[in-house]
């Protein structure tokens, strides 16, 4: 699925996004790391319409005047929901995507419709071992299957500024997120690898223990990113709960849902 | 030492030698089955009166090699009949199972029993994967797969869901939780270099519960001890189980004679429609690798060798007390294992004989061996 590169000014700035498919909307807040095309995301196109920001300072664009922190950028999302999907959305967010889609659904609930929160960012227990500064360390632990992982065609000094510019936005905890996870209302699906390296299981388990009506599950023979680890497991699980939401916790058999097409 | 009782609660009440697998149940009287598990429930019982720490249970299916089908079920009889003994269940043939169910069943035993369960997790021998229509192919990545899924029904302090490979589950909060925290002592098999690799890499007591060869038992050892250290912990003495068949008589001729019908009555009627399967599934599966499947290829042979042989390799304890006393002295100061698995019970030795062999263990073997 081809994404198209799109450009909005929003009040604080102007934001380019990638777009592809048709259907409901999907919003995808990246990681770290920027804007990564994947298998799932492909195939998640073939049944909505994602829509996939590039976050100010990320991969040559700009840093937006005043825009700093979790809370700030989610505020800025905001404003693309209101500006381009001009409807009810479904977000997914990874690792420091994660975060910033957490915001957004304390802040929107009224305008998200359910949540996917990924190797969540931004919620960092006391006492967790740090984040690994080594890239060769970093790279072992978050991913179980390097291997699948496709060319970058950043330059250094691209990816070297948006890992800066992700320090712009991140948190180690959030302690103001974390007071307000019980508002959420978004129905919500928690991913942890298996095997995550990067983010502690902690964060995760104090996000199905803070948020209403949360699910949690374990990507076996993954770390910290299944879309990469596990692209067809990934997509099996995050298709079928977006496509059926809460009832995804109903084994559907051979059996599709009445008018609605299936991931396959 | 702690000292574990074995027990495969065969069907000793026929006497067709079976060719096919599985073996045709026609001659299964249950009035005889009632006895049975009647008798063997008595007799692993008494096994705590004679000083054993733990009690064995097994899983096979679908001959008289053993009644075992749900280890969990005579672990539940065991729990209410004991009070010290661990109960081990060595154990739940993982692969073939939902995980699910074996971290449920093993938590209720764990918190019925106060405490006293071993958790076996064992990929179980080749033909049993005929009897519940599982690809042999599959056997390890299940195994691995189940036991961290296991691991996560236990210890998860939210309710989870799991999208594995072989499993997924959506929605997982077990009640019971297990009695002992984080989780009951798992035991693994290590009869094969992958699988004691795997014992130390989940942090687990490696079974290694028919030893055969002295020199072969000490290398899975050697690759259990070394993988650990690997993985960042020392195994223990406690952390490994040697396990062998056992005959205590008056005289060594009483107990030769008796094994040898025992281990006779095993090779021909007990064990007959298993290898009919076992080497089906050995042929035309990845179950072991080559050097593996050389060594379990031929069971009958196994099954056949002289007792002279098996003594004179260590590999079974077979006399009077005097003896067995001494087989346990050699082979703690080869193996240094903290736990030794007897199995007394080999094939159709009469209960009785099993029994007088249990207490003759409680008076003159285990005052000599349980400070080792």
């Amino acid at each position: 699925m081809a994404y198209t590169r799109h450009d909005v000014t929003l009040p604080t700035g102007p934001l380019s996004y990638y777009k592809a498919g048709s259907g409901r909307p999907v919003l995808y807040l990246h990681s770290g790391t920027g804007v990564r095309f994947t298998e799932p995301l492909d195939k998640l196109a073939e049944h909505f319409t994602v829509y996939m920001p590039i976050f100010p300072g990320y991969d040559g664009t700009k840093l937006h005047a005043g825009v700093k922190g979790g809370k700030a950028l989610a505020q800025v999302f905001l404003a693309f929901v209101d500006t381009v999907i001009k409807e009810k959305t479904d977000v997914i967010g990874h690792s420091i995507g994660g975060y910033i889609a957490a915001w957004l659904a304390v802040m929107a609930g009224d305008k998200i419709d359910q949540l996917v929160l990924v190797g969540t960012g931004g919620l960092r227990p006391k006492g967790s071992p740090p984040m690994p500064t080594d890239p060769k360390e970093m790279l072992k632990r978050a991913y179980v299957h390097p291997e699948n992982i496709k060319p970058d065609n950043r330059t250094p000094e691209v990816s070297a500024k948006n890992r800066e510019t992700a320090q712009h936005y991140s948190a180690v905890f959030d302690e103001e997120l974390a007071g307000k996870l019980k508002e959420i209302t978004a129905i919500t699906l928690i991913i942890h690898g298996e095997k995550e390296g990067i983010i502690p299981e902690e964060t995760s388990v104090l996000l199905r223990s803070r948020i209403k009506t949360s699910y949690m599950i374990y990507l076996y023979d993954a770390a910290h990113v299944p879309e990469v680890d596990q692209p067809q497991r990934f997509f099996n699980l995050v298709g079928d709960f977006l496509t059926r939401g809460q009832a995804f916790l109903v084994n559907k058999g051979d059996r599709p849902p009445a008018g609605v097409p299936l991931p396959s | 030492m702690q000292f574990s009782y074995f027990h495969l609660m065969p069907y000793t009440a026929t006497r067709t030698v079976p060719h096919d697998w599985p073996v045709s149940n026609k001659d299964f009287d249950p009035k005889v089955g009632a006895n049975l598990y009647r008798g063997y429930l008595d007799n692993l019982t008494l096994a705590e009166e004679c000083g054993f720490d733990w009690i064995g249970c097994n899983e096979h299916h679908m001959s008289p090699y053993g009644l075992m089908s749900n280890p969990n079920i005579i672990g539940a009889a065991l729990i209410e009949r004991t009070k010290r003994a661990k109960i081990a269940i060595v154990g739940s043939l993982v692969p073939l199972l939902n995980p699910i169910r074996i971290a449920e069943e093993y938590a209720m035993l764990d918190v019925m029993s106060g405490g006293r369960l071993i958790a076996g997790l064992l990929r179980g021998i080749p033909h049993e994967y005929v009897a519940y229509n599982v690809p042999p192919d599959e056997s390890y990545g299940r195994l691995i797969e189940a036991i961290h899924l296991i691991k996560k029904a236990w210890t998860a302090q939210e309710p989870f869901g799991w999208e594995g490979k072989y499993y997924q589950f959506r929605a997982i909060s077990i009640w019971p939780k297990p009695y002992q925290q984080p989780h009951p002592r798992i035991l693994m098999s290590g009869s094969t270099e992958s699988s004691a690799k795997l014992a130390a890499r989940e942090g687990a007591m490696l079974g290694l519960v028919q030893i055969t060869d002295v020199e072969a038992t000490k290398k899975m050892i050697r690759v259990y001890r070394d993988e650990a250290k690997e993985c960042g912990w020392n195994p223990g003495p406690e952390d490994i189980l040697i396990g062998c068949s056992c005959l205590i008589a008056d005289s060594f001729k009483e107990a030769k004679e008796t094994l040898e019908e025992g281990r006779n009555f095993l090779a021909d009627i007990l064990g007959g429609g298993m290898r009919t399967a076992q080497q089906l599934v050995l042929q035309k599966s990845r179950y072991y690798d080559d050097d593996s499947k050389k060594k379990f290829m031929d069971m009958r042979k196994i099954m056949r060798v002289p007792i002279e042989d098996l003594l004179a390799k260590k590999a079974i304890m077979c006399g009077t007390a005097e003896m067995v006393t001494e087989s346990i002295h050699h082979l703690h100061k080869e193996f240094g294992h903290g736990c030794m698995s007897l199995s007394m019970k080999i094939g159709n030795v009469p209960d009785e004989v099993t029994a007088k062999s249990l207490r003759l263990f409680r008076d003159k073997v285990r005052p000599h061996v349980h400070n080792l």
